[in-house]
């Protein structure tokens, strides 16, 4: 029984297809959920409510929270709040980052340098902390949140895209094209940017995830996202107050969506770099 | 007694794309003190068969068949506590590429002592004065003993895995495409070293190759390989001069000679190696033959003997 | 160049390093929220004391003053003054210090003999049952939020079994006399095994919340750079040497194998840093991300400052120490 079940996973392919399948389902089950929020949910998730610390019941699937709210309305608009800025934050970081490292990689010379020697000693910061340091100096807004962990982002995508340029220029069909007179532009568009797409797509994912605990990192610390407003780190602090009296639910259902949230999108970005490394034949960029 | 007796060697590997007979019915002998060449294209099973004699195929790979004699001792036959004191102690070898055989962070002496503390039961001060006379023996200094194998040349590295390979003075050597990595120069350097080890220590030594013109010079017999199969096999003199093979005539002719008119085209074969995992029917070569019969499509050549110790599989023979 | 050059090559770089990140550190303090005071206090309070407050903590100078006098007091060790308890921003973050450094080391080990041990392992058991479950827990403990796990922990071990503490650093009453604030080196020092077995338990539950969230990156990299490490002709050399496998693998493959997670190590510490801070605020331990937190509260700024200085500046100094480690494993860094 057991070699069948190694001989079927040993099947690569499907072993990656099912990662991304179901990855790429959590990731749709829960955005659908933060998009039509209000349609799914039968309360607001503002709307103080008259069962404090109310269990799970037919009413309230998942319960309500300290000040009666609906914590499934507050789990499914949280959920708008952490994914959009989520998206957002890693948005800026990845397009930043990759566009200074894949410059700065394949172009070269002392500006590379110099902005390389920086993005170094920034990445040797802790980026969670550069995020909260940011995070404090701009103030807790959905904006300014977004902003401060895509800027503690981008020394990370630098280096990663950067080493991809680099290791894409030292190949010899690109040094076949410089020779041969193809102008820059020509060659970063039609060979380095298709190359290092594959890479760059399944970063996208993970770096949504990172994005997502990091803002509900912050967010549990109390300078993400403020209250009222719903966002699962944030009722997570709270939550944790009642938890050793013995009220699990205003902890439980958001931890669980932080977690889907963050694995969903990191299985996706796995079966992605699993498919695209067979594809590629074996070797593929992403670390 | 034969010194070497390989009787009907099937190797056969499960990959993820198909079942492939690397090595497909291999006969072979070789007397003590003797050199025989292995001599093939690439992937023809010559580096398998090799790989057969210490048993370390990869986890893919399988011995289905056949009977191997070292000295009458069965190989195939032995557990695995025996086989590891079979290895290096009785079989060594030399391996192609000495940059990726040597460990990266571990100095040439430690490597070398190594199979000598495995094996016998002397200390590490002996261990060591071996290693130097090691050293010597390959024209070595033995300064070069401290040194990590990024630190050396690739003709002093491949000098040490040669001197690693004698450590236990061992009855067989396998020299593995001993030269293929290096520049001429250092090349010629290499087989004259392992000529004169050999003439010193009466070594037997198995040389596997592509390269036509290294068998001329140290092999006494040559076995020719052919997807999976020997096609031909006797005294270098004679393959090189008086091969029967079509194969083995097409490779002698394809080394351009310096004794030959300059005007003369390079010759080459026609068409690739095929892949053993759908080889083609009957005699493999059959598709590149110039002498193909309609025989040579369906039915398998017999190895026969056309002349003192040589053996033709072919249906041109008899 | 020799290794030692290589060593004080990169020991002499760690210093501009540090001054580029302290750089970095005053631009966002003091550059970016434009007016320090009033991003703290927004209209809060009247212009004449907003006025007074910068005057105190020197923000009404020139801002290359400004930046002289942070560089200046790092050196000199004058951090400024706490507002909110009037002792020296240096003093109040050097007592929380011990406690994160303590913490975070302690999570970094575990992290890495966990994920070192099962990463090997799953390499050795590559494609079986084993290995692919690891590979998952690997995965799904990173995607848990490490304050989610400590909570985890504390309902678990705290409350349903009542078996470890969870909260702070010491029983109250038997906390040793502090020498060097580090826990485990202090009730050592003091000879007082209990006082050490105490600390230790109250270590264990949030350094475990630590490694849990990290173990699972190292055992992929350590799983990765194994299989390659095996892959490699010279494992296969050692076995045609007759070697038995465990040496094999200790003498050969672990050596080579371990590279990659000793680099992974230098990442390590930083990242845990940040995951440290939480951790902190779940089980109470008073080290310097909860000095921060409540800074921030109590709208400290100078001893915020003081706090992210102390974080950079570790994180370049524990990251240079790994690099020079790496150089002593491998041979080949001179080149």
């Amino acid at each position: 029984m057991r070699r069948r079940l190694e001989n079927f996973l040993a099947e690569h392919r499907k072993l990656s297809l099912a990662m991304l399948f179901s990855g790429t389902a959590m990731v749709i089950t829960l955005t659908f959920l933060a998009a039509f929020a209000p349609y799914v949910a039968r309360y607001s998730p503002v709307e103080i409510g008259s069962t404090l610390l109310g269990p799970p019941n037919s009413d309230h699937i998942l319960g309500t929270d300290a000040l009666g709210r609906d914590i499934f309305s507050r789990v499914c608009y949280g959920g708008r709040a952490s994914l959009s800025v989520a998206f957002v934050a890693m948005i800026i970081s990845i397009t930043v980052g990759s566009f200074l490292g894949a410059a700065g990689g394949y172009i070269g010379g002392k500006l590379d340098r110099v902005v390389a020697v920086f993005m170094d000693a920034a990445y040797a910061f802790p980026t969670y902390i550069m995020a909260f340091m940011i995070a404090i100096v701009l103030g807790p807004d959905a904006i300014n949140l977004s902003f401060a962990v895509a800027i503690a982002g981008i020394p990370g995508y630098f280096r990663i895209v950067r080493s991809i340029a680099l290791s894409i220029k030292e190949r010899t069909f690109i040094e076949a094209e410089v020779i041969i007179g193809a102008p820059t532009k020509y060659i970063v568009i039609h060979h380095i940017l298709p190359y290092a797409i594959s890479s760059i797509i399944v970063l996208m994912s993970m770096g949504v995830a990172d994005a997502i605990l990091a803002i509900s990192g912050l967010g549990f610390l109390g300078i993400g996202i403020q209250p009222p407003s719903p966002e699962w780190g944030t009722d997570l602090r709270w939550g944790r107050e009642v938890l050793l009296n013995g009220q699990w639910w205003p902890t439980v259902f958001p931890s669980i969506a932080i977690f889907l949230a963050v694995f969903g999108f990191n299985m996706l970005g796995e079966g992605l770099s699993a498919i695209f490394r067979e594809q590629a034949g074996g070797r593929f960029a992403v670390p | 007694m034969q010194f070497l007796e390989i009787k009907d060697l099937k190797v056969h590997y499960q990959t993820l794309r198909g079942y492939v007979k690397a090595v497909d019915g291999v006969d072979l002998k070789q007397s003590r003190a003797e050199t025989l060449g292995l001599v093939g294209e690439s992937a023809c099973g010559k580096t398998t068969t090799a790989f057969s004699l210490l048993r370390l195929l990869p986890p893919q790979g399988r011995i289905v068949a056949g009977e191997i004699f070292l000295e009458g001792d069965d190989i195939l036959k032995k557990t695995s506590s025996e086989m590891r004191e079979i290895r290096w102690k009785r079989i060594s070898m030399i391996f192609q590429n000495a940059m990726n055989a040597l460990n990266p962070v571990l100095r040439i002496r430690d490597q070398i002592i190594e199979p000598i503390l495995t094996h016998e039961k002397v200390g590490k001060v002996e261990a060591v004065k071996r290693a130097e006379e090691l050293m010597e023996m390959v024209r070595m200094d033995r300064s070069n003993l401290d040194s990590y194998p990024h630190e050396l040349s690739g003709g002093m590295r491949q000098r040490s895995i040669i001197a690693m390979a004698l450590a236990n003075r061992p009855q067989l050597i396998i020299a593995d495409e001993p030269t293929s990595a290096l520049d001429v120069v250092v090349q010629a350097q290499i087989l004259q070293l392992l000529k004169d080890l050999q003439a010193k220590m009466s070594l037997s030594m198995i040389l596997i190759t592509h390269d036509l013109s290294i068998v001329a010079e140290t092999c006494n017999n040559i076995a020719v390989m052919y997807a999976g199969k020997i096609v031909e096999s006797a005294d270098a003199y004679t393959i090189l001069r008086r091969a029967e093979h079509p194969y083995t005539k097409a490779m002698v002719e394809a080394f351009p000679s310096l004794d030959r008119p300059r005007e003369e085209r390079l010759t080459s074969i026609k068409g690739t190696p095929p892949e053993l995992i759908n080889p083609p029917s009957g005699c493999r070569f059959h598709p590149r033959c110039p002498y193909a019969k309609e025989i040579c499509k369906i039915k398998e050549p017999e190895v026969i003997g056309v002349g003192a110790d040589h053996t033709v599989a072919c249906h041109l023979y008899p | 160049m020799s290794r030692t050059s290589y060593v004080i090559a990169r020991l002499i770089i760690a210093v501009p390093m540090v001054l580029l990140l302290l750089t970095l550190v005053f631009v966002v303090m003091h550059i970016i929220p434009g007016d320090p005071v009033r991003a703290m206090y927004g209209t809060r309070v009247s212009e004449e004391f907003a006025r007074a407050l910068r005057h105190e903590m020197g923000l009404d100078k020139p801002l290359y003053s400004q930046y002289i006098d942070y560089v200046l007091g790092i050196f000199t060790g004058n951090l400024g003054m706490s507002m909110w308890s009037k002792r020296p921003v240096i003093s109040e973050v050097l007592s929380a210090f011990p406690v994160t450094l303590e913490l975070t080391i302690l999570g970094m080990i575990l992290s890495v003999i966990i994920g070192l041990s099962l990463g090997v392992a799953c390499a050795l058991k590559r494609d079986t049952v084993f290995d692919h479950v690891v590979r998952f827990l690997s995965l799904a403990g990173y995607c848990v939020p490490v304050f989610v796990t400590g909570l985890l922990e504390q309902f678990i071990f705290g409350v349903v079994l009542h078996v470890l503490p969870v909260q702070g650093r010491f029983n109250p009453l038997t906390a040793p006399p502090l020498v060097t604030n580090f826990a485990i080196i202090d009730s050592l020092l003091t000879g007082n095994i209990m006082v050490f077995w105490d600390s230790l338990t109250h270590l264990v539950l949030p350094a475990l919340g630590l490694a849990i969230w990290w173990a699972g990156l190292v055992a992929r990299v350590s799983r990765a750079s194994m299989i390659e490490t095996l892959g490699e002709d010279y494992i296969m050399a050692a076995r045609a040497k007759g070697l038995a496998e465990t040496a094999v693998i200790s003498r050969h493959a672990l050596k080579n194998a371990i590279l990659p997670v000793v680099t992974l190590t230098g990442i390590c510490f930083a990242v845990l840093l940040g995951g440290e801070m939480l951790t902190e605020t779940i089980f109470s331990i008073p080290g310097m991300g909860r000095l921060m937190i409540n800074a921030v509260f109590r709208r400290d700024f100078l001893v915020i400052q003081g706090c992210i200085t102390f974080y950079a500046i570790s994180a370049v100094v524990v990251g240079t120490i790994v690099d020079v480690l790496y150089t002593f494993l491998d041979p080949r860094v001179s080149n």
